[in-house]
């Protein structure tokens, strides 16, 4: 009787396992992302419940039947717009875009809803750069459709600096023991997006040249986001020299925590570049999956400083590993949304000590951030390293 | 609300009220915590992308269970098994409560040992059963077993872990 008391007990603490409100938070925030990217594909079994509850009541079923028919959804829709307006209304802005008259119900009161149901200031800073995001986006999709004005430029530019700004001020409030890491990650998620939709935008405005008066607005969204780029670069270059001024043991875990989230990146971006193959043409997708390959380079790179006991510089190469991968992910993606071929730029690292003096033109040696990785990597790597066999697996 | 609306809210609801579950299930299968964390995403997300593509599930748990499973036995092919003392040196943290911490550490650290010490069938189902509050029946679906065998292992499973703890108390 004892011995069953005890594994009852035992049993008892066990259960009470669970996940860190943020780390709940985290997953949450990558499975609506993921959702986003992969709705639901329409199709008549789709009418069904995703799934069955044990008992269904007959009401269910009439009420399943009722709505099965789309024409009848939409005219609810219709009738749920003007009689109860506000929640009508919120749902039909969702896809608006800058302009449009629903597009502020989006901005000033969707967006801001689901910010409340956000708990932590980690989280709240991660949903203000999927905002930073998805602004980027909306103005490619109006950049690509010839709607600029400048109205819309400057409603645009407003919104990427108050969502830069939030986000900046929630991870001012972050003093936990991780604060250094999670600074880290998401100033690297932002320098990610700004610099991949600054090449986009540099793309869209290239091609516009001179065709219409419209492209004199993307040119200037586009220094905007440049210069917003640098300012998240110079960011990153004071995060490393904080995370410097940790113990090693602290660097340590914060490099194999970076090392275990480049190698997620890079399996999420693999996938990702699969289901987008269709949409994509074929040089953009050999383009993409090349950058992986570097991506996995960087993350053996990173390996060896690892081994060598250089734990800064292989939290940096990690970081890299991640940002081309993330790069790469944004390219594809709005490649695929735009319909416009993109011409996925090539992330190449060169390990030659002629390095200093490549192209500052070339938008793979395009900033200090990585001329001086590059740099570090010269110094510590003397022989050619192995691609991470099991990433390998999954690239190829 | 759209069916597409209603189905992404349904799986959202699914997410935060299984996340808990499928965590801790793959917390004491692999004893890695960040690891636990990267196989509940992976649970989910494989989950999302068999329902976003029409396909229906009649009990979305045990579905969850399964994706679980499966991702644990196929990262425990690519590795090799771990000590307890490997598991210590991780680090132990699989309490929510810092102060119930240190009181729950000994306790924590008993369990884990236990399980560990179990042979891998009657590991799952003892983690299954006992941690995860399962019926028989859910764990037959979830391993592709008859309820006889699953009945039986969990019978012999207990049959051990009493052992263990008799062993203990001497």
């Amino acid at each position: 009787m004892k011995i069953e008391k005890k594994f009852k007990n035992l049993i008892k603490e066990a259960r009470k396992t669970i996940l860190f409100k943020e780390e709940k938070e985290g997953i949450n925030l990558n499975l609506v992302k993921f959702i986003k990217e992969n709705p639901v594909v329409r199709n008549p079994i789709l009418e069904r419940p995703l799934y069955n509850p044990e008992t269904k009541s007959s009401f269910k079923i009439i009420m399943n039947y009722l709505f099965e028919k789309r024409m009848r959804a939409f005219a609810f829709l219709a009738i749920a717009i003007l009689l109860f307006g506000g929640a009508g209304i919120s749902f039909a802005a969702q896809g608006s875009l800058p302009g449009d008259p629903l597009y502020p119900v989006k901005v000033g009161f969707n967006e801001k809803v689901l910010r409340m149901v956000l708990f932590s200031d980690e989280a709240k800073a991660k949903y203000d750069i999927q905002l930073v995001q998805l602004r980027l986006q909306e103005a490619e999709k109006v950049a690509v459709d010839k709607g600029l004005n400048s109205a819309k430029t400057a409603e645009l530019k407003n919104l990427l600096d108050q969502h830069i700004a939030d986000a900046k001020s929630h991870l001012g409030n972050i003093k936990n023991s991780n604060a250094a890491d999670i600074i880290a990650n998401i100033d690297s998620e932002l320098e990610s997006s700004l610099a991949a939709h600054s090449q986009i935008l540099g793309k869209i405005a290239d091609v516009q040249k001179g065709q219409d008066k419209t492209a004199a607005f993307v040119k200037n969204i586009l220094s905007d986001v440049q210069e917003k780029t640098d300012k998240a670069r110079i960011d990153i270059k004071n995060n490393y020299s904080k995370l410097s001024g940790q113990s090693s043991a602290d660097i340590l875990s914060s490099a194999e925590g970076k090392l275990k989230s480049a190698g997620n990146k890079i399996k999420e971006v693999a996938n990702f570049i699969e289901n987008k193959k269709s949409n994509v043409s074929e040089s953009a997708y050999n383009a993409a999956k090349n950058n992986l390959k570097i991506a996995n380079d960087e993350i053996s790179d990173g390996q060896v400083l690892l081994d060598a006991k250089s734990y800064n510089d292989a939290f940096d190469q990690f970081q890299a590993a991640e940002q081309t991968a993330q790069k790469t992910k944004i390219y594809v993606q709005q490649g695929a949304n735009l319909k416009i071929e993109l011409n996925i730029p090539e992330i190449q690292i060169k390990k030659d000590a002629d390095s200093e003096n490549s192209d500052s033109s070339n938008i793979n040696q395009q900033d200090n951030t990585d001329q001086n990785r590059i740099n570090r990597i010269n110094k510590n790597i003397s022989n050619q390293v192995e691609i991470n066999p099991q990433i390998k697996n999954i690239i190829n | 609300m759209s069916d597409k609306d209603k189905k992404e809210k349904q799986f959202l609801e699914a997410y935060n009220k299984f996340s808990d579950a499928i965590f801790r299930h793959c917390y004491y299968c692999i004893f890695d915590r960040e690891e636990a964390k990267d196989f509940t995403q992976e649970t989910f997300l494989r989950a999302w992308k068999y329902l976003s593509e029409g396909k229906e599930v009649k009990n979305i748990r045990a579905f969850l269970y399964k994706i679980a499973n499966n991702i644990i036995i196929d990262n425990s092919r690519k590795k090799k098994s771990i000590s307890l003392d490997q598991i210590i040196e991780k680090g132990f943290s699989p309490k929510i409560d810092e102060r119930e911490k240190t009181e729950n550490y000994f306790s924590g650290k008993e369990i884990i040992k236990i399980i560990n010490s179990l042979d891998g069938k009657y590991r799952d189902v003892i983690v299954m059963k006992y941690i995860d509050d399962l019926s028989s029946k859910e764990i037959a679906s979830i391993l592709d077993e008859t309820e006889n065998n699953v009945y039986v292992m969990i019978h012999r499973g207990f049959d051990k872990v009493r052992k263990i703890l008799e062993e203990q108390e001497k």
